[in-house]
């Protein structure tokens, strides 16, 4: 089970699928496009490995795969003919906490899991309707309710090996049987009484689960888990926070900048003991390199949220480590905003991409941090390659390519006691954890993003377990040139730039999904699902669906053949913090939306209820199934 | 140690109180005999009992009714204990629920308060009893009622029924301007609707 076992399989099975691919793309029936069936050269030339190269069809995981690009090859549903999208069938859970998952296919089957309670659902998509194949209600403890920061989310299950893996808002981690929707396993990481939950989607490597928690917002410590797929039992665990030993740096670790090396820096940046309650919480997302076997992940900001009661870095609060997933040691870590003052949390996805630059083919990753900065990095050593804002900001005028520290503006930092006016961006960054999506067709990276402004008075804060260490008294406002509060970018990773935007007059929190219809979507927390063609950022679709969309759009094969677009409706998180109380801000909802061209599905075909028995004498509405 | 205090010496306090009330400062004080014995609370029961039409919270008062140095005091604990971070600014809610509207999942009377805040519930509220002594807690309370939401759950239901909406329909006695995640943290309360309807 050691790494290098991991790291051969997966080379073995990267060849293999190099091969497959090779032999022709996912071939789906009826793809009418002529020039989206050809492969064509990036605008940026950047590509992807898009291991694990799962079938075309399937969406096995939160970000589809390992790089976390979230680039599904399907074509059928392209630029030419995606006006003619249709609702084919909808699911509704009843649950009014903010939805933030997309659903997962593989097989015949949908699996949904839902914000606390955390009900998990496998849908059977092989019959009409897409009736339920079983339901488990794990019943986590209701006291995390009143401990997650920004709503009682959760962000989505992950299938591996016949296994349905998700995390618990009380702080647990938990298997299924995918097949039957038995549990085979639940392990608790840590007390929701002491305001530690968990919401962020787990990503599993080879045999490996790997969980993080959130509590940054109640002086809980960040962790990383590692637990077997098969026991759930605990392999190791990697703090965010604390000496060496307990972070996981030793031998191999190498920093990629002179002021990140050092013995014990994660307890030595804090004040005497702070770093036990110190934030850095593990609630983003996880992306995995399998040639370097290595995991990428960002930690939250520092707690408390006052930087008044921690002077130093605060190290590894609001940075990123490259760690070995079969011991956890940690090869490389950099931290965006050193002594964080504005709860600019760094777990913003990693997505992995290979591109030339200078005439050799680089190993990058692609970080748009909530801190506004648009970084791209080379993974194998954690050095800045690019690092320019994709937003309008203004708490710091750069970065210093000597040492990757922001050059902060002084006339923004945090004052306890007094208000510091007008500081871009507000607290929950200029992108949040919304996941951006990254297609190899055009090199460019596709995010919804945030353009907002706060007013900032700080309040100093003590530590009572349980409770929020917190101290930020923040008024937000519409902010940046376009002054609205949303906007969908694309982004050009290796130059820095952007190269078309749609300005949003709500928040866009859904994340994104890029096709190789080259389409992208993505929706707006007011409601409008949109389709937009991927080279030229022009608008080809949009329905206005039955709440707002803070969850993340995926793409499927069905069983029928016909190429599928999947979103569920159910507005909440921070979004319905921040603009909650804004008019027009639609009401909760918890709806999945299933796409096709002209609405068909096995459901819908003409004829359907005579097959039922309706048309018939004596017939009636539905047999039993 | 502590005794049910008869109707007639509360009445006694409650009148002493006004008139030694204090118009200023962070030193309010009440005499102890005015603070309601644990017993009575413990006597006041989370839902209604069937059939009745009042609940026996709303005949013990906040012993700091109405004094505005508690008040005051009441709003730094609220600061203090980090209230205000869950419940947020003026008790507008935030990852808890609003506290200055008239929806409670537990009831809006000032012994209903004191008990939640004193035995915490289930959805994440700490139980401050074990941390707090009861004049902080009814400080606390204090401060609750003077955000306007706190009100005995008759006069409630009365006001609720009989006054016209100004800002449009009203379901369960609940303004539909009110914030999604106000709504939210009521309806999740599914398990408990009876409890909350039941003191409306």
């Amino acid at each position: 089970m050691g790494g290098a076992g991991v790291g051969r399989r997966w080379t073995v099975a990267l060849v293999a699928l190099a091969l497959l691919a090779a032999c022709g793309k996912s071939a789906p029936p009826a793809a009418s496009n002529p020039d989206v069936a050809k492969p064509q050269q990036g605008a940026t030339g950047a590509t992807a490995n898009f291991a694990p190269n799962d079938p075309p069809g399937e969406w096995r995981r939160q970000a589809r795969d390992y790089a976390n690009t979230r680039f599904s090859p399907l074509d059928q549903v392209n630029t030419t003919n995606v006006a003619r999208l249709k609702v084919a069938w909808t699911f509704s859970d009843s649950n009014a906490y903010g939805h933030e998952a997309a659903p997962l296919v593989v097989g015949d089957t949908m699996f949904l899991v839902g914000p606390y309670p955390n009900t998990a659902y496998a849908l059977d998509l092989s019959k009409p309707g897409a009736p339920i194949k079983w339901k488990y209600e794990p019943h986590p403890d209701p006291i995390a309710i009143g401990k997650a920061c920004c709503d009682a989310v959760n962000r989505g299950p992950t299938w591996a090996d016949g296994k349905l893996v998700f995390t618990l808002l009380d702080g647990e981690a938990m298997a299924l049987d995918a097949a039957s929707g038995k549990p085979l396993w639940r392990t608790r990481l840590g007390e929701p009484a002491n305001g530690m939950t968990i919401t962020m989607s787990p990503l599993v490597v080879g045999k490996t689960v790997l969980v993080g928690n959130s509590g940054g917002e109640m002086g809980v410590r960040g962790q990383l888990a590692a637990l077997d797929l098969d026991t759930g039992k605990e392999l190791w665990r990697a703090y965010s926070t604390g000496p060496d030993a307990d972070v996981k740096i030793g031998a191999g670790f190498k920093a990629p900048y002179p002021w990140l090396a050092g013995k014990d820096l994660g307890s030595t940046s804090w004040p005497a003991g702070a770093w036990n309650r110190g934030g850095g919480t593990v609630w983003g997302w996880i992306s995995y390199d399998p040639a370097l076997n290595l995991i990428y992940y960002g930690t939250s900001n520092p707690s408390p949220r006052v930087p008044a009661q921690r002077p130093g870095d605060n190290l590894w609060s609001s940075a990123i480590f490259a760690r070995d997933p079969s011991t956890g040691a940690a090869r490389w870590a950099f931290q965006f905003t050193p002594h964080d003052e504005w709860d600019y949390d760094g777990v913003n996805e990693n997505i992995l991409i290979d591109a030339p630059i200078g005439g050799q083919t680089r190993h990058l990753l692609v970080h748009l941090d909530r801190n506004g900065f648009g970084y791209t990095m080379d993974r194998e050593t954690g050095r800045i390659v690019v690092a320019k804002p994709f937003a309008d900001i203004n708490w710091a005028t750069g970065i210093d390519p000597a040492t990757g520290r922001p050059i902060v503006n002084p006339a923004k930092e945090a004052k306890v006691g007094e208000e510091v006016q007008d500081i871009c961006p507000t607290h929950i960054g200029s992108k949040d954890w919304q996941p951006s999506a990254f297609s190899p067709r055009t090199g460019l990276i596709y995010a919804d993003i945030f353009n907002i402004c706060m007013d900032l008075t700080d309040h100093r804060v003590g530590y009572i377990p349980g409770t929020p260490y917190d101290g930020m008294d923040i008024k937000t406002h519409a902010g940046g040139h376009t002054n609205k509060w949303g906007e969908f970018i694309a982004w050009n990773p290796l130059t820095g730039q952007r190269v078309w935007s749609i300005p949003e007059n709500f928040m866009t929190m859904s994340g994104v999904l890029a096709t190789g219809g080259d389409l992208v979507f993505y929706g707006t927390t007011d409601g409008w699902f949109r389709a937009v063609n991927a080279r030229t950022g022009q608008v080809l679709w949009s329905q206005k669906l039955g709440s707002g969309i803070t969850a993340q759009p995926m793409t499927y094969l069905g069983p029928d053949g016909r190429q599928y677009v999947a979103v569920v409706a159910g507005v909440g998180g921070v979004a319905s913090q921040v603009m909650g109380a804004k008019n027009g801000f639609p009401p909760r909802g918890g709806t999945l939306y299933v796409f096709s061209l002209d609405g068909v599905s096995p459901g819908s075909a003409k004829g359907m209820l005579e097959t039922q028995g309706a048309g018939a004498p004596g017939g009636h509405y539905g047999a039993p199934d | 140690m502590r005794r049910p205090p008869s109707a007639l010496a509360c009445l006694a306090v409650l009148a002493l109180a006004a008139c030694s009330r204090p118009t200023g400062g962070r030193t309010s004080a009440v005499n102890p005999a005015a603070v309601p014995a644990d017993a009575q609370l413990r006597a006041v029961p989370l839902g209604q009992p069937p059939g009745e039409a009042n609940s026996v919270a709303a005949t013990i008062a906040n012993p700091y009714e109405g004094d505005a140095a508690a008040v005051a005091d009441g709003k730094a604990l609220f600061s203090s204990m980090n209230c205000v971070y869950c419940h947020g600014d003026n008790g507008s809610g935030l990852i808890g629920p609003a506290l200055n509207s008239h929806g409670w999942r537990y009831g809006g009377a000032p012994a209903q308060l004191y008990n939640s805040i004193h035995d915490g519930r289930p959805q994440g509220m700490p139980a401050w009893g074990a941390r707090l002594p009861p004049d902080q807690i009814w400080k606390l309370v204090a401060y609750l009622e003077s955000l306007g939401g706190a009100k005995p759950p008759a006069t409630r239901q009365m006001v609720d029924a009989s006054t016209p909406s100004t800002t449009g329909p009203q379901v369960n006695g609940q303004s539909q301007e009110d914030t999604a995640h106000e709504a939210l943290v009521r309806d999740d309360a599914a398990d408990d609707a009876s409890a909350v309807n039941g003191t409306q």
